[in-house]
């Protein structure tokens, strides 16, 4: 499955608009790296544990985006676009959509 | 009468002390980080962006076109929170803030180089940024807590 963020792929055609495809998970945090998250507020630097939390999120959306894709009989994700939203102060809602196409 | 003073003393000592711990250990970590930027960047020079959403006509794109991207989330210090909040009560602006903000897109664009590097690109087009803050600690709510920063485009070996 090609995924891109432009409208096309380069030297392909496309032969089928097949409909919009998303994925969404709301991932929240634990309390290891939420201990650790507040020491860092206090010294600042990178939150290497929400990085990784909102890593493998972002990373489960595609996944379902993908299947999205599968079902439809798709070979492309054209236009991706990605939303970020942080819901309460322990989770994050992760949210990717695109156009499923068949290319020729 | 005594122990409130005692502990009086005791919250106002907390306070700076977390406040000098919070800009020393800041102020360090941000030149570290800032000179292994500097040196990141140098290292991936040899890939091009571009927020432009058509590639030019006259490239040749070699194999399939990649999502690539980056994120990083970083976190305020202490003392940049009381400075935000002092400074939001007369206005202005936050450079702690700006200075971390920047130094946040610049890793979170190094990393989606590098990916496009590890699959053999050398462009990524359509390059978008998303900014998401969050909360701050303990309901110092004012003042943000950190920032996502997420970054990501599409990758193609070109000619």
């Amino acid at each position: 499955m090609i995924i891109v963020n432009i409208e096309y792929v380069p030297g392909r055609e496309i032969a089928e608009v097949l409909g919009l495809v998303q994925g969404s998970t709301v991932r929240s945090k634990h309390v290891g790296r939420d201990i650790a998250a507040g020491f860092k507020n206090l010294f600042g630097g990178e939150l290497k544990g929400y990085t990784e939390l909102l890593i493998e999120a972002r990373h489960e959306a595609l996944e379902r985006m993908i299947m999205q894709g599968d079902e439809l009989g798709a070979n492309a994700i054209v236009n991706v676009r990605f939303a970020t939203s942080s819901v309460t102060s322990g989770a994050a809602e992760l949210y990717v959509y695109g156009t499923a196409v068949r290319l020729r | 009468m005594e122990r409130e003073v005692f502990e009086a003393i005791f919250n106002v000592a907390q306070f700076f002390i977390l406040l000098g711990l919070g800009y020393f250990l800041g102020r360090r970590a941000e030149r570290k980080h800032l000179k292994r930027l500097d040196q990141q960047e140098q290292e991936l020079v040899g890939v091009t962006l571009s927020d432009m959403k058509t590639l030019p006509a006259n490239w040749t794109i070699e194999g399939d076109p990649i999502l690539v991207h980056g994120s990083v989330v970083i976190a305020a210090d202490y003392f940049k929170m009381v400075i935000s909040w002092v400074t939001s009560l007369v206005g202005g602006r936050l450079p702690e803030y700006e200075r971390m903000l920047v130094r946040a897109r610049r890793e979170a664009i190094v990393r989606m180089k590098a990916m496009a590097l590890e699959h053999g690109c050398n462009a990524v087009w359509n390059v978008r940024l998303e900014t998401c803050m969050m909360q701050g600690r303990q309901g110092r709510s004012s003042a943000a807590g950190g920032a996502e920063l997420f970054v990501y485009g599409t990758a193609v070996r070109a000619r």
